[in-house]
């Protein structure tokens, strides 16, 4: 059976597993299930990085008109997948350090970590050093929506603040309670407490 | 204000069915029911179930069942009227009652069987025949008027209207002026149904169920010109159903000789039915007129049940014919009957016959099996016993197949590696149950359970495409059924986006 990738309109390029009808249906043997497996979570992480996306529903796959119907859908073979199948990846995407359920404590809704937080914690205390915005307080706003389009531009907030934390661990920030809400301080490596 | 002291206190806990008599019906039940005596509220009895039987009518309190349930008679209802409710005032169905006691009928008990009879007219026990016995009837009615005192339970004598203890007014019974308001009770339906409730009320006591006798169907006719009552009652009740079972065991008796008259006709219609449904067949096969399902049901049919059985060439083997009842040797002695019957089916496969006989599931050989025989059948038990035999004389082995529970007796042909080879060569054309079944000429439900025997396997060249994961379910026709893709995930190198 031939099967071709494919471009969607939006320039990404799906892979050509993506055309077989099977890829669709949880795979009850277990060792063809880790490999369909594996391939999803590779298209999931690959397509939300392509297109910064932060969050994966269990409700994208149930209903169309969202940011995900290029890759949860197929109309060319007729196939979708289905709520259960995408909850079986949530999960072993959670277990591989690749997601989190986002807000906490419900099994519906996750932040994606198409990069490891600490490469994210890395990411922002590098853009922090070269914008020269060391030792300044800063509101979380700023942060995530700069006048000069960062690399961080839109990330969500739980995710920056696991970021800070992160760099608190190295003593390289510092959440600080500001009027109107919260804010945080970067300082250089070399810091010393 | 108090419960009007005809009423009866019951065990609220105990459903409703049980505390009703034999004979008693229950007719309607109805929740979010409170109560009025007289004209005002009865604060205890605010919340409960009411239930109207043929008899009674029943109030079972849901906060205290036990304490504040009580029934009434239906007897003591003179008079009915009903109120349909207004604004917040909920409907309302007010009972009179008479407090005429002799109209009271109160269950009692046969003092010589025991049997605890319902209320009623009727003046025998419903069991034993024997007669209400009178002091009992006269008795119940004092001892219910008990004089303790209400405020210090001091028991007064009868007579007194004021305890002699503490001077609070004694609760009188019936008969006294002051107790005509509490003659009257009233059902609030707090939670609706009071319309379909006071239907069955009046109908209820339009009927008068406590005016028949109860147990018609033991008074025999006769009985009642003799005296119905004692041992000769008993002796002429056992009399009569004595000869009603004579007259129903000769039917059935009758019954049974001209069923054994047109069993004989019964098979050699079956016999006749066999042979043309085979013809028939025949023919349709090749046109392929009949829908798939039709026709493995049709031959199913006939060689289950109706077609001429494979035959023996000798006698079916006992456990007697064996030396010494040698039970090891008998087994071994049935195998190799059981694998002439094997030879006669796989002989006799060709040409009408869908299914394979080179795979068999055990239910479908042991039945041919014991049809063979005819006689001295061979239990389950003892088939599996001879099972382990057979695959020392044959090429026949049994395996269950898959994770299913179905054990089946196949030759090499159906091995787990020569299925997975031929459907590797069907492959890539996709395959679903049906069409793998009729390539291999077996069921689909066998079909179905050996590709996911194969797809389970390791290194398995097939995975699955289920129809539930359409877009637009029935697009294109063709029935819903899993199909099977080779094996696309083994192998596959990533070719999508990358960063």
């Amino acid at each position: 059976m031939a099967l071709s990738s494919h471009t969607t309109s939006t320039g990404f390029l799906l892979p050509s597993i993506h055309s077989a009808p099977p890829f669709f249906t949880k795979q009850p043997n277990p060792i063809t299930n880790s490999t369909a497996t594996e391939q999803w979570i590779r298209l999931i992480s690959e397509y939300a990085r392509f297109k910064r996306l932060f969050y994966l529903r269990i409700d994208d796959c149930e209903a169309t008109g969202n940011d995900w119907d290029e890759i949860l859908r197929n109309e060319r073979i007729n196939r979708r997948l289905l709520p259960t199948y995408l909850s079986y990846i949530i999960e072993t995407m959670i277990e591989k350090g690749l997601a989190e359920y986002e807000p906490p404590k419900q099994t519906r809704s996750v932040i994606l970590y198409w990069r490891a937080p600490e490469e994210w914690a890395e990411a922002l205390h590098g853009w922090v050093v070269s914008t020269g915005r060391l030792n300044t307080i800063m509101t979380f706003y700023e942060i995530t929506e700069p006048e000069i389009e960062s690399p961080l531009s839109g990330i969500p907030l739980p995710l920056l603040r696991k970021c800070i934390s992160i760099l608190a661990k190295t003593n390289r920030s510092q959440i600080i309670a500001i009027p109107d809400g919260e804010g945080a301080r970067f300082f250089a490596r070399s810091t010393l407490q | 204000m108090d419960l009007p002291s005809v009423t009866t206190s019951v065990d609220g806990t105990i459903p409703i069915e049980a505390l009703l008599f034999q004979g008693e019906d229950l007719l309607a039940s109805q929740d979010g029911v409170g109560l009025y005596v007289g004209n005002d509220k009865l604060p205890s009895h605010q919340c409960g179930t009411s239930h109207l039987s043929s008899h009674r009518l029943f109030y079972i309190d849901s906060p205290h069942p036990t304490r504040r349930s009580f029934s009434l008679n239906l007897s003591l209802v003179k008079k009915t009227e009903y109120y349909a409710g207004l604004f917040t005032s909920s409907p309302k169905a007010s009972l009179f009652l008479s407090s005429d006691s002799s109209d009271d009928l109160s269950p009692w008990t046969c003092s010589l069987c025991g049997f605890r009879n319902p209320p009623g007219f009727s003046a025998v026990c419903g069991l034993c025949g024997v007669p209400v016995p009178t002091p009992v009837q006269n008795l119940v009615p004092k001892s219910r008027s008990s004089n303790a005192c209400t405020m210090c339970t001091f028991i007064n004598h009868p007579s007194l209207a004021t305890c002699e203890m503490c001077d609070s007014p004694l609760k009188r019974d019936g008969d006294g002026p002051s107790t005509t308001s509490s003659l009257l009770i009233k059902l609030s339906f707090r939670r609706g149904g009071d319309k379909t409730f006071y239907a069955d009320l009046k109908r209820a006591l339009m009927t008068k169920a406590w005016q028949s006798l109860m147990t018609p169907h033991l008074e025999p006719p006769q009985a009642s010109l003799g005296t119905s009552s004692g041992i000769s009652h008993i002796l002429s009740l056992n009399q009569s159903s004595q000869s009603t079972s004579n007259v129903s065991l000769s039917l059935a008796l009758q019954d049974l000789q001209a069923l054994m008259v047109k069993a004989k006709h019964m098979v050699n219609l079956a016999d006749d039915l066999s042979s043309r449904l085979s013809a028939v067949e025949s023919t349709t096969n090749n046109n392929g007129d009949f829908p798939e399902g039709t026709s493995s049901l049709l031959s199913d049919i006939s060689n289950l049940a109706i077609s001429k059985p494979p035959s023996l060439e000798s006698t079916p083997i006992t456990l007697e014919m064996i030396k010494n009842r040698d039970e090891a040797r008998w087994l071994k002695e049935l195998a190799v009957e059981l694998s002439s019957v094997l030879h006669g089916i796989q002989v006799k496969k060709s040409d009408s016959d869908t299914s394979n006989p080179d795979l068999l599931p055990l239910d479908r050989l042991w039945v041919s099996w014991n049809r063979a025989r005819g006689v001295s059948l061979i239990p389950p038990s003892t088939f599996l016993d001879v099972l382990p035999h057979l695959e020392s004389i044959t090429n026949m082995r049994i395996r269950i197949i898959g994770q299913s529970s179905i054990k089946v007796l196949y030759t090499p042909h159906f091995s787990l590696p020569s299925i997975s080879q031929r459907i590797s060569q069907i492959l890539p054309q996709p395959l679903t149950p049906t069409s793998f079944g009729t390539s291999e000429r077996i069921t689909i439900s066998l079909s179905q359970l050996l590709l996911s025997e194969v797809e389970m396997s390791d290194g398995t060249p097939i995975c699955r495409d289920d129809w539930e994961s359409a877009i637009h379910v029935g697009v294109g026709g063709g029935v819903l059924e899993t199909k099977y893709y080779p094996n696309v995930f083994v192998d596959y190198v990533w070719d999508g986006h990358s960063e």
